[in-house]
């Protein structure tokens, strides 16, 4: 479907409202009923805690790491953890923050 | 082969949190090893969650979902094997490549060990998906192209990053071109016809929202969750039932 059509659809020529909403409504639309699915892959490397998430993501749908649970080299999910492991292992294990280096 | 490892994760802002256990000094990939002369040995790491412990390349994948609100088609790319850079106060993206001054504190792309004119398949303006790279995933526009290592290897985009001081990494980008984000009345939008009739009630929400006509709006909104739920129905076959907990007062 067109941008036109659904102007005509909802009786509104404002383009640029129109279009903004429409963006919107795409993403409500990826929250609930998942339309739009990609994947990233990340290097893992030692001593380093966070990673950025995908710059665009709406939803995070899974998260596989590769051996986990396995020696076959498969990507497996990963269970999320309740609250956090309360020590910081390594010196850098904050890279990536930047700021809290 | 690769030994069995055990992760977990955890979000922190919009930072995904990576954690390992720490196993080490014991074999086999167990918590623990048993010997009659020594009885249990528990491991050094004392089994306790860690930043990772070892690099591996491609580690993590993560699957998502995103707005998606442009055209593209999975068949037009470029670019494997790429280097991301950041355009640092000097504005360099490596060493020996200087980048004009007005292109300071934007993301560049520099294709290495493959010969890529980017110029070939884009113009300035022109939009771009980068997909393979978690900082950059998504839209972009083109800012100049660069010479690094030949004409026009280099793509700035019109793209600032967030933290300060230059890096650069290495990664196996896919650059899409072909990109026609919703800008205009022509736009395409990519989803299923059933779909966009579902956004057409949400648009009309919205704008009786803006009006002030919460109860109609209310009405478009749930016909919007509605249609889509219907959609969603009808990928499944089978009866879609909810079982009561075992604690459910019946």
């Amino acid at each position: 479907m067109k941008v036109s059509e659904l102007m005509e659809r909802v009786g509104s020529e404002e383009t640029g409202r129109v279009t903004a909403y429409l963006k919107d409504a795409l993403e409500e639309m990826n929250m609930t009923s998942p339309e739009h699915v990609t994947s990233v892959g990340i290097n893992i490397v030692a001593d380093q805690r966070y990673y950025d998430l995908p710059a665009d993501y709406v939803k995070i749908l899974d998260i596989r790491i590769k051996n986990h649970a396995n020696s076959s080299d498969e990507y497996r999910s990963i269970p999320r953890m309740i609250g956090e492991p309360p020590v910081e292992d390594a010196p850098d294990s904050h890279y990536g923050f930047g700021e809290l280096e | 082969m690769a030994a069995s490892k055990e992760y977990a994760y955890f979000i922190k802002g919009n930072k995904l949190s990576l954690v390992e256990k720490d196993f080490s000094g014991t074999g086999s990939g167990l918590n623990y090893t048993y010997s009659a002369a020594d009885g249990i040995e528990l491991p050094s790491g004392g089994g306790t969650w860690k930043s990772p412990l070892t690099s591996v390349t491609n580690g993590i994948q993560i699957e998502y979902t995103h707005g998606g609100g442009y055209e593209f088609t999975y068949n037009s790319f470029v670019g494997y094997a790429a280097y991301v850079s950041l355009t640092d106060t000097n504005g360099t993206i490596a060493e020996s490549t200087i980048i004009g001054s007005s292109t300071k504190g934007l993301y560049a792309i520099a294709a290495e060990g493959i010969s890529i004119n980017w110029g070939t398949y884009l113009s300035i303006g022109d939009y771009i998906v980068v997909r393979g790279d978690s900082d950059l995933s998504g839209l972009h526009r083109i800012h100049s192209f660069e010479n690094y290592g030949g004409t026009n290897r280099a793509i700035v985009l019109d793209t600032r990053y967030p933290s300060s001081g230059a890096n650069q990494r290495q990664g196996s980008l896919r650059v899409y071109y072909d990109v026609k984000p919703l800008l205009d009345e022509d736009s395409e939008i990519q989803i299923p016809r059933y779909k966009a009739v579902a956004i057409s009630y949400y648009i009309k929400a919205r704008l009786l929202e803006d009006m002030g006509k919460l109860k109609e709006s209310e009405y478009f909104m749930a016909k919007f969750f509605k249609h889509l739920e219907r959609h969603d129905d009808a990928k499944v076959w089978s009866l879609r039932q909810v079982m009561p907990g075992g604690h459910a007062i019946r």
